[in-house]
């Protein structure tokens, strides 16, 4: 095969051909190397010249070897003498904002503190050093013992005066001046921040980290290397969990599918009063009660064994297991938890309401979070035995299907179309969840899940307002260009009688007054921070 | 214009140490002229220079040119310039100087060799320059922390970016020499031998090991410093050749499982040093106060330290922000770093004593560079193009007095 590839193939330019046989070497465009040298060229002449640097104050005479016919303005590296300016000050700005700033330091120490910034270009390391060996150090006038931050703070306490006082004294009327220069003079303050305090404070812990003996380090790295045992030992953990989750999840919709339609009934009976709406939901949780009633008062053997079985088969809890009260919930008792169970909920009422009509402002349920509630209190539900009395069975949620589930199942689903939304959210509110694909507490338990599902319940109802007050908006903008466009077009005066003709919109009002008397009652400030706002941009 | 930062001048780098003296022109990679600062004279004549000072005279008495790393005796100072620039061909008046000096030489130090350069040798511009930013420079570092350990001092000292830091300079007037003498002391005690200098060996004959020799002298009588100075000079050789430093610090009576090295000495006799003479020599540069044994008079109560301790010492008293930086790039400069196993054993002991701390030696790997890291810097500065701006030229030496040089050099 290379074998052939290597024939040449006529018609194809050289470069094609390479590119078509890629073993071949591309040709590449080599420097001009010459190994020989010219010959019959005159060799340039080079002379021994005398040069002056405009960086040096005298008119010293160094020689050098340069090209005869090159001349020069300047000495080349004279161009490389480069200084730092450090801050001067005239003796009236000195008086002004400089001496009322520290009079631990007197005038002639601070005038040679900037001499020697300015000849050691602000390297304070040697400044320091030098400080009391300098020979132009004043014989008075200069206190002992200058610390390094001593001197740097002396520095940018100055820096940070002129600065200051030098945009003060522009002339322009505050409000004219660019609101660049006024971020430049932040900037510029900024920069010259410096915090004695602070700087002393990481020195010491410099020089804390420096002093550790080999002891204290070798324990230290034991440590570090133990942390990162247990950081790996969590990461597998979390990793195990959300295996074991997904392996669970698969079985789940296995036995749901294999329950068949019974479960499915269920699950629709106790869905569907919810989501007509969410005022009936306590009528809707009191029809079961009341079947009870119904079967209390007809005969009762077979009535209570087909009640028994009833909630044996909605619930799935087979009739050992169940949980036998020893004192009996009274209705008041039951009826807050209850109560919170459903109204935590407003999402699944909330989302079919909205997608029908995206046009129509949403109208949302009583969002009532109230925290406190929200205890580990199980949902309940009363049952009837004739040999037992009445039993109090922790109440299941019918979706969930029979068999072991975990209690993070409990949690009501995301829609699937919301579901990265909300995750958005989540990790919005640092709350992260060892799960990627769905979104559950770390530690499951019925407190946290509580929280968990209410917080979930008020993530996505703030969403969908989000999204509908968007749409009004962009809607609103729309027309009024429109409305504008035709205002133009008619001209104003026209445009004015007409619209004066016009009765009062009602929709305006309507709306608001929809929006806002849910939100009001919220606990949730979020919540009504939000509604309240999109609201008012209705308004708007 | 070249772009690599260079443009020769011509200046002419003299760095004058307590044993050995540099001089040559900047931008060459070694001095031309090497030789001892030591210098024989007798009555008002000098003799200066490797064979000059080596010759035996009757009445020549050697002496040197610092004490304590400062420059001593002026007129010594005067004879050494005068003979660099002979060895180098040079006319003083037509080249810039820039010569080293001690980190911890004194303003009257510095002023008196301005005055020298511009007076006695008539230089056009002059320039000095701390020996340990001259060595930071000569092994490529703006910011380094500088061991020197000479011929009679040993100094640390850091350079925060071209400038020496004057409180972190740490010295002691314990060097090379004073391995010299030591082991010179105990060929004394131990085998009962001194060595003869090649100026008083007529004839030798072989010996058997550790025999004393026999050799005929030629009855040549000479002064005790010429004689004490050509006996270093021996063990010079000795040191280069058999001298080593452990890795760990030694014990007294310890043994190693490394053979013995024999060395034979210019009158013949020889030995199989073991390690009293390989390892116990250069240990007293870090452990002084255990072996140093026969103490100098001058050292009688001294404070000494190890050049590890020396380190950590001038390190300390830098700000807590440049110590990792300094830590972190140790130079070595100066012969008595040139013990085999001496960098090792220095990183090992900082790194003991600094234990949360990066710690990396960089030591130019030949024998010369090392020993002239400090010139080396010095014609690298000198031939920079931005180094022309800080001479002092004689113009301003004029006009400002001698005073300019505190002015000008830090």
């Amino acid at each position: 095969m290379a074998h052939k590839a290597k024939t040449k193939l006529a018609g194809l330019s050289r470069e094609i051909t390479s590119l078509y046989l890629e073993n071949q070497t591309l040709p590449v465009p080599l420097d001009q190397f010459q190994a020989k040298p010219k010959f019959g060229t005159k060799a340039e002449r080079w002379v021994w010249r005398g040069f002056k640097s405009s960086a040096r104050n005298d008119d010293l005479v160094l020689y050098h070897w340069v090209r005869a016919n090159e001349q020069y303005n300047d000495y080349f590296y004279a161009q490389y003498n480069a200084h730092t300016t450090p801050y001067q000050y005239t003796d009236e700005e000195y008086e002004k904002c400089i001496e009322p700033l520290d009079n631990e330091w007197t005038r002639i120490e601070t005038d040679y503190l900037l001499h020697m910034c300015r000849q050691f270009d602000l390297r304070f390391v040697v400044i320091h050093d030098r400080y009391y060996l300098h020979p132009d150090c004043p014989t008075s006038g200069v206190k002992p013992e200058r610390s390094l931050e001593d001197l740097k703070e002396r520095y940018y306490a100055i820096g940070r005066a002129l600065t200051q006082h030098r945009a003060g004294k522009d002339s322009r009327d505050p409000e004219d001046v660019p609101l660049q220069a006024t971020n430049k003079l932040a900037d510029d303050l900024a920069l010259l921040q410096f915090d004695k305090a602070k700087e002393q404070e990481r020195k010491q812990y410099l020089e804390a980290l420096f002093k550790r003996t080999k002891d204290e380090i070798e324990e230290e790295e034991l440590l570090i290397a133990e942390a990162r045992r247990v950081e790996a030992n969590e990461r597998r953990l979390v990793h195990e969990r959300e295996m074991l989750l997904q392996s669970h999840t698969m079985f789940e919709d296995a036995s749901e599918s294999a329950l068949g339609p019974p479960i499915k009934v269920q699950f629709a009976q106790a869905i569907e009063p919810a989501l007509a709406s969410p005022a009936p939901t306590l009528g809707a949780e009191s029809t079961p009660r009341a079947r009870k009633g119904s079967a209390q008062d007809g005969p009762g053997e077979p009535a209570s064994a087909r009640s028994l079985k009833r909630q044996k088969s909605t619930h799935g809890i087979p009739a050992p297991l169940r949980i036998r009260a020893g004192s009996v919930a009274t209705k008041s008792q039951l009826s807050p938890s209850t109560k919170v169970r459903k109204s935590a909920s407003p999402s699944r009422a909330l989302s079919p309401a909205i997608k029908p009509d995206p046009d129509a402002i949403p109208v949302f349920g009583t969002p009532t979070f109230v925290t406190e509630e929200h205890t580990a209190k199980p949902v309940v539900t009363e049952v009837e035995t004739a040999e037992l009395g009445t039993i109090v069975v922790a109440q299941r949620d019918a979706r969930l299907g029979p068999g072991v589930f975990l209690r993070s199942d409990k949690l009501h689903p995301i829609p699937k179309n919301k579901l990265d939304a909300v995750k958005q959210f989540m990790s919005q509110l640092s709350l992260n969840s060892p799960n990627t694909i769905w979104p559950r507490p770390v530690m499951a338990t019925a407190a946290v899940c509580d929280r968990f599902d209410s917080l979930q319940s008020i993530i996505i109802p703030l969403l969908d307002y989000k999204k509908a007050a968007d749409k009004l908006e962009s809607e609103l903008k729309v027309l009024r260009a429109r409305k504008r466009m035709l205002v133009d077009e008619i001209g104003e005066e026209k445009a004015e009688s007409i619209l004066s003709k016009l009765p009062p919109l009602p929709e305006a009002k309507s709306s608001s007054k929809a929006a806002t008397p849910d939100t009001a009652r919220s606990n949730s400030s979020r919540h009504q921070r939000k509604g309240s706002s999109a609201s008012s941009r209705k308004k708007a | 214009m070249p772009t690599y930062g260079g443009d020769e001048v011509n200046a002419v780098v003299l760095d004058v140490g307590s044993t050995w003296t540099r001089a040559g022109f900047a931008g060459e990679d070694v001095p031309r002229g090497y030789f001892p600062s030591h210098v024989g004279r007798v009555g008002d004549n000098y003799y200066v220079g490797d064979t000059e000072s080596a010759i035996w005279r009757a009445e020549m008495e050697t002496c040197g040119v610092m004490k304590d790393g400062v420059v001593q005796d002026w007129d010594v100072l005067e004879r050494l310039w005068e003979h660099a620039m002979k060895r180098l061909h040079a006319t003083a008046s037509e080249h810039p100087l820039l010569v080293s000096e001690a980190a911890w030489s004194s303003s009257e130090q510095r002023t008196r060799t301005a005055e020298l350069a511009f007076e006695k040798l008539g230089s056009p511009a002059f320039y000095t320059c701390k020996a340990p930013v001259m060595a930071a420079f000569g092994t490529g570092k703006h910011t380094a922390l500088v061991l020197d350990v000479g011929g009679e001092n040993t100094s640390a000292s850091a350079v925060f970016e071209g400038f020496n830091l004057a409180k972190s300079v740490c010295h002691q007037p314990l060097g090379g020499e004073h391995v010299s003498r030591q082991l010179l002391d105990r060929f004394k005690t131990d085998y009962s031998y001194e060595p003869t200098p090649l100026f008083d060996i007529k004839h030798k004959a072989a010996v058997e090991i550790r025999k004393p020799p026999s050799i005929t002298h030629h009855g040549r009588q000479a002064t005790s410093s010429f004689m004490a100075d050509m006996r270093l000079r021996l063990m010079l050789e000795f040191k280069e050749a058999v001298c080593e430093v452990l890795d760990r610090p030694m014990r007294p009576g310890q043994t190693t499982s490394k053979p013995p090295k024999p060395f034979e000495f210019p009158d013949g006799f020889n030995v199989a040093a073991g390690p009293d003479l390989r390892y116990a020599g250069p240990e007293l540069l870090f452990n002084p106060s255990q072996y140093l044994t026969a103490r100098p008079s001058d050292l009688q109560d001294a404070q000494l330290a190890g050049v590890h301790e020396l380190v950590v010492k001038s390190i300390m008293a830098c700000d807590i922000d440049l110590r990792p930086h300094l830590l972190n790039s140790i130079v070595l400069a100066g012969g008595s770093t040139l013990f085999p196993g001496f960098a090792d054993r220095l990183s090992l002991a900082l790194q003991e004593m600094c234990p949360g701390s990066r710690v990396k030696l960089h030591s130019p790997s030949s024998d010369m560079e090392r020993k002239t890291s400090a010139w080396l810097g010095g014609s690298i500065l000198a031939s920079l193009g931005t180094f022309h701006q800080l001479w002092i030229s004689k113009a301003e030496y004029e006009e400002h007095g001698s005073a300019i040089v505190d002015k000008k050099c830090h």
